[in-house]
């Protein structure tokens, strides 16, 4: 298994996953339909605490779709329905009584495209906390602050806080998404292909501040970028087909991949 | 990275809340302020939908009252009377029912074929417009003496079993002049704009124009149509005044969805007529109208829906009263009232005792009249994409 | 040779194809710019004979007598049409919100169909609706609050609920375009950070779409003060200012279709008319500057 491609891909090695490895969250056995249609079916998958989970496949594989069901995103979408189950720290966030705002204020999202609020930078932050129900000024704007310097925007608008979120560059705004994702302290936070849409300077901030990030939350990220799970992620899963066909160690998805699909896809043989 | 530390030391503090992972944090009612949103919640949907049954029920009440009148077919063959043109206005009546009935039954049939078949066949297609046009056929031969009598009698102003047939032959003698002018004026300014506008200054002054026209209020128009054709130039209450300024105030409805279905056409496609050689008006009326034509059209049916539903412009250009003489005339200058013109005058001047019965129908034949064209413009917009603005720029 | 006939041939008929496609836009303008000056003429005509002031501050209208005070007509028209909004617009709003917001996905496209049909039924329909059902009902609201024997039935107040009831579907329908315009991006993006959906609605999708029912509100603002003939259905026809919520009034619409049956033209009778009918062409022209003004800055929040 040790052809040539595979190596190359392996250029930056990432930073050892937590010793500890608990548990953040559980997926079991769960199936995601769009009216008739079998989105991702029978996923069972474990997100470690303060671990970055790469998912990574062919687009359409359901890698996008499974995200979404981690924060019942995917309640927002017609005719969608959930089997099986997922926990949060052993509390699972499907059943009868659990309210899908709660599971969405402690596992946030950043989408493919940025999106920030026809809003000012601040207020785009402060929204979160707003909606939580925090009214103190000070914890506010102290909130907004460390979650703006957590996301590495705050040098860059600290001067201009009380302009529109909207009047920043491509990275700048996602960045602001983070950002706010991040001033509601989520316990996970769930990225959508967020560099998909930006340049290589901004993907490589973006990159960095994803590794960074890990130290205070458990991160799943999604990407169609091989090199960007490679240079990111602790452990890797790759979709196909709407299955989960592997999930192991980044370095050995790379390196040592078990299923012929992973490695098909991975050396690029389709996708 | 003092903002990392400082999220840390955060964490730290928010220990005891960690802890307690093992209680159950997501049931709904963990979330403050749940409660009060659920009551909001109730109270808007309960808003929503006493409108929705308000609109709904009244309406289906009000097809239901004054419907039965409009399908009561009778066994016995009604005279004619000595009035000019009772014999055609009979026969379109027939032709038209049925057709509108077949033309249901054929969507059904339709849609019926297209489920057994998969797919739609242009077989289903051909099939469903051969019975269409045979049901509108047939109908109109076999019981054009048996309408209904509420359809095809004159209406009286004094006396009980007045009817409306004078009424059915000017909204849609209306609707046909209107379109007249509605049609090649609204597409020529609507392509001129989509199209060919050069100078910046006519186009803004137009659009301006338009924007005024189409927020005046209609009893405006029929001050203008009034002074000008009725007084200024002698016409008298005339069809033909109504019908032109039925068509004026149509028009910014018209060139709006006309000038959006003219924008819509791929750009790709005009292009490669240009390609081959093609002048830009050959383009334009070779390529451009014809793919914008379901679009066009829709804006057409929407524009004559307006003509049945307007009353006072017509009031006040084309009168209000029916002469027994003139009741089924081409003749575009003479005057006439329309379905709902008669609905407001037979409840403020009239003294019929059966003024209520006759004000049902008259409704009801008008609701089903803008329910058809409704679905007939919701159907040909489908065709040009884009139904929804269009539907809603008619509602203004 | 032939080339050129051909090519010149066929330039003289596109020119003459692009003159009449500019003919129809010219007459379009036209035809507004004779509109407007027909009726500006005429009212002005009508403002010098009776005097701008007693047009606009006289209490008593009465044709008979060469007496036009214009006052009750106006108030009657303003009154109505804002009571309109009360009754109409208002409810219309918050169920736009509810459609969709918060009410479930399926019942959306039956709701907006729904409203398509009532936005598109002739106002006289309603007007007949509202003489039989809605006159009877108000009357006894009438003979409740002010006591046996008072005024009552038509009136103000049933031209005030009539209006609300015709214009509420267009109003829902231009708040519902307005609304649904707002990118989806953000609904995800504020449910992702743990809004409910009535905090999404009320944070992000009003603020978003306000312009949008501002703009709904002013044209049912504007249809309702321009209606005619179900106006004059149920508001009484009483040419003076009403003593209180259900006497009888006039608007300036009723009155106009009303009195122009009697008065000869080029009277001061029928010029008083036109300019009373150039109050509604101003409420016009401050919706389409309004609109106008709101949507050119709605792009930058």
């Amino acid at each position: 298994m040790g052809s040539p491609a595979l190596n190359q891909l392996v250029e930056i090695t990432p930073s050892p996953a937590p010793a500890a490895a608990t548990v953040k969250m559980r997926a079991d056995d769960l199936t995601v339909r769009y009216g008739s249609k079998v989105a991702i079916a029978g996923i069972t998958l474990e997100v470690r605490t303060h671990e970055i989970l790469a998912l990574i496949g062919p687009s359409g594989c359901g890698k996008s779709t499974f995200l979404r069901a981690l924060n019942r995103m995917n309640d927002t979408i017609e005719a969608t329905t959930t089997t099986g189950s997922i926990e949060l720290d052993g509390e699972p966030i499907y059943g009868p009584e659990v309210d899908p705002v709660l599971v969405r204020r402690r596992v946030g999202m950043v989408f493919q495209r940025s999106n920030p609020f026809p809003k000012t930078i601040f207020e785009n932050v402060a929204y979160g906390l707003r909606i939580a129900g925090e009214r103190d000024r000070s914890i506010i704007s102290g909130t907004v602050e460390r979650a703006l310097r957590q996301a590495a925007l705050w040098d860059e608008v600290k001067d201009r806080l009380e302009e529109s979120g909207l009047g920043l560059s491509g990275g700048q705004q996602q960045r602001l998404c983070i950002a706010r994702a991040l001033a509601v302290e989520p316990e996970v936070l769930l990225m959508d292909e967020p560099a998909s849409a930006l340049d290589p300077i901004a993907t490589a901030k973006i990159e960095e501040l994803v590794s960074e990030l890990s130290e205070i939350l458990t991160i799943v990220i999604v990407t169609h970028n091989m090199q960007q799970a490679a240079r990111v992620s602790h452990r890797t899963g790759f979709f196909y087909l709407g299955r989960l066909v592997e999930i192991d160690d980044t370095t050995n998805i790379f390196t040592r991949p078990q299923e012929r699909e992973t490695e098909d896809y991975i050396t690029g043989r389709f996708g | 990275m003092t903002g990392l530390v400082d999220a840390r030391a955060r964490r730290a503090e928010n220990g005891p809340l960690e802890a307690a992972a093992s209680s159950p944090r997501l049931r709904r009612g963990m979330r403050s302020g749940r409660l009060l949103e659920e009551v909001l919640g109730r109270l808007l949907a309960t808003i929503a939908i006493s409108v929705a049954v308000l609109y709904g029920g009244g309406l289906s009440y009000l097809v239901a009252r004054g419907g039965s009148r409009l399908v009561a077919f009778t066994s016995f063959a009604t005279p004619l009377s000595d009035v000019d043109g009772e014999d055609i206005m009979r026969f379109v009546l027939a032709a038209g029912i049925f057709a509108a009935l077949a033309w249901a039954a054929g969507i059904v049939i339709r849609e019926v074929v297209a489920r057994v078949r998969g797919g739609a066949s242009r077989k289903a297609d051909r099939i469903a417009h051969g019975v269409t046009g045979l049901a509108a056929l047939a109908g109109a031969l076999a019981f054009r003496d048996h309408l209904p009598r509420f359809l095809i009698s004159l209406p009286s102003e004094t006396r009980a079993g007045g009817g409306i047939g004078p009424e059915i032959f000017n909204t849609i003698y209306f609707a046909f002049l209107s379109t007249l002018v509605t049609l090649p004026v609204g597409v020529g300014a609507a392509l001129y704009m989509a199209r060919f506008a050069k100078q910046r200054r006519f186009v803004a002054a137009l659009r301006m124009a338009l924007d005024t026209l189409a927020s005046l209020p209609s009893i405006v128009y029929g001050l203008f149509g009034f002074l000008v054709f009725v007084v200024e130039m002698k016409l008298g209450y005339s069809l033909f005044a109504g019908a032109i300024v039925l068509a004026i105030l149509n028009l910014p409805l018209m060139v709006g969805i006309t000038e959006e279905s003219l924008r819509a056409v791929p750009r790709e496609l005009e292009e490669a007529s240009l390609a081959l050689g093609a002048t830009p008006v050959q383009t334009a009326l070779r390529v451009t109208v014809p793919y914008a034509w379901p679009g066009i059209l829709s804006a057409l049916v929407l524009t004559i829906g307006r003509v049945f539903a307007e009353s006072a412009p017509l009031i006040m250009t084309a009168g209000t009263t029916v002469s027994r003489g003139t009741a089924y005339s081409l003749d575009p200058f003479r005057g006439g009232e329309t379905l709902a013109v008669h609905l407001w005058y037979v409840n403020s001047a009239g003294l019929a005792p059966d003024r209520a019965d006759v004000s049902a129908g008259t409704a009801a034949a008008l609701v089903v009249l803008i329910l058809l064209t409704n679905v007939l413009a919701a159907r040909l917009a489908r065709f040009g994409g884009a139904a929804g603005t269009r539907m809603r720029r008619a509602t203004r | 040779m032939r080339t050129a006939a051909v090519a010149s041939d066929r330039g003289s008929r596109e020119a003459a194809v692009r003159l009449v496609l500019v003919s129809c836009a010219g007459l379009v303008l036209l035809t507004t710019v004779a509109m407007l000056a027909f009726l500006g003429h005429a009212g002005l005509k009508g403002i010098r004979e009776v005097g701008l002031v007693p047009l606009l501050s006289g209490i008593l209208w009465k044709p008979e007598a060469d007496t036009y005070g214009g006052l009750p007509l106006i108030f009657g028209t303003f009154v109505s049409a804002g009571g309109a909004i009360v009754v109409g617009a208002v409810p219309a709003v918050l169920a736009a919100l509810w459609t969709t917001e918060l009410a479930p996905r399926s019942t959306r496209s039956a709701y907006r169909r729904t409203m398509e049909v009532a936005a598109a039924v002739p106002s006289v329909v309603y007007g007949w609706l509202a003489l039989v059902y809605l006159v009877p009902q108000m009357e006894k609201v009438a003979h409740h609050v002010r006591g046996q024997g008072a005024t009552g039935g038509e009136g103000l107040a049933s031209a005030a609920v009539l209006l609300g009831i015709m214009i509420a579907p267009t109003v829902l329908l231009l708040s519902l375009d307005s609304l649904a315009r707002v990118p989806s991006a953000l609904r995800d993006a504020s449910a992702a950070l743990g809004a409910s959906p009535w905090q999404t609605a009320t944070r992000v999708i009003l603020p978003g779409g306000w312009r949008g029912i501002v703009v709904a509100v002013f044209f049912g603002f504007a249809r309702a003060a321009g209606e005619t003939m179900a106006v004059q259905m149920v508001i009484g026809g009483a040419r003076k200012l009403p003593e209180n919520a259900f006497s009888p009034t006039t608007t300036i619409s009723t009155q106009i279709v009303m009195d122009m049956q009697n008065a000869r033209p080029g009277t001061p009778g029928s010029n008083v008319l036109f300019a009373m009918s150039l109050v509604l062409l101003v409420v016009s022209v401050i919706v389409v500057l309004g609109t106008r003004w709101l949507t050119r800055g709605g792009k930058t929040a």
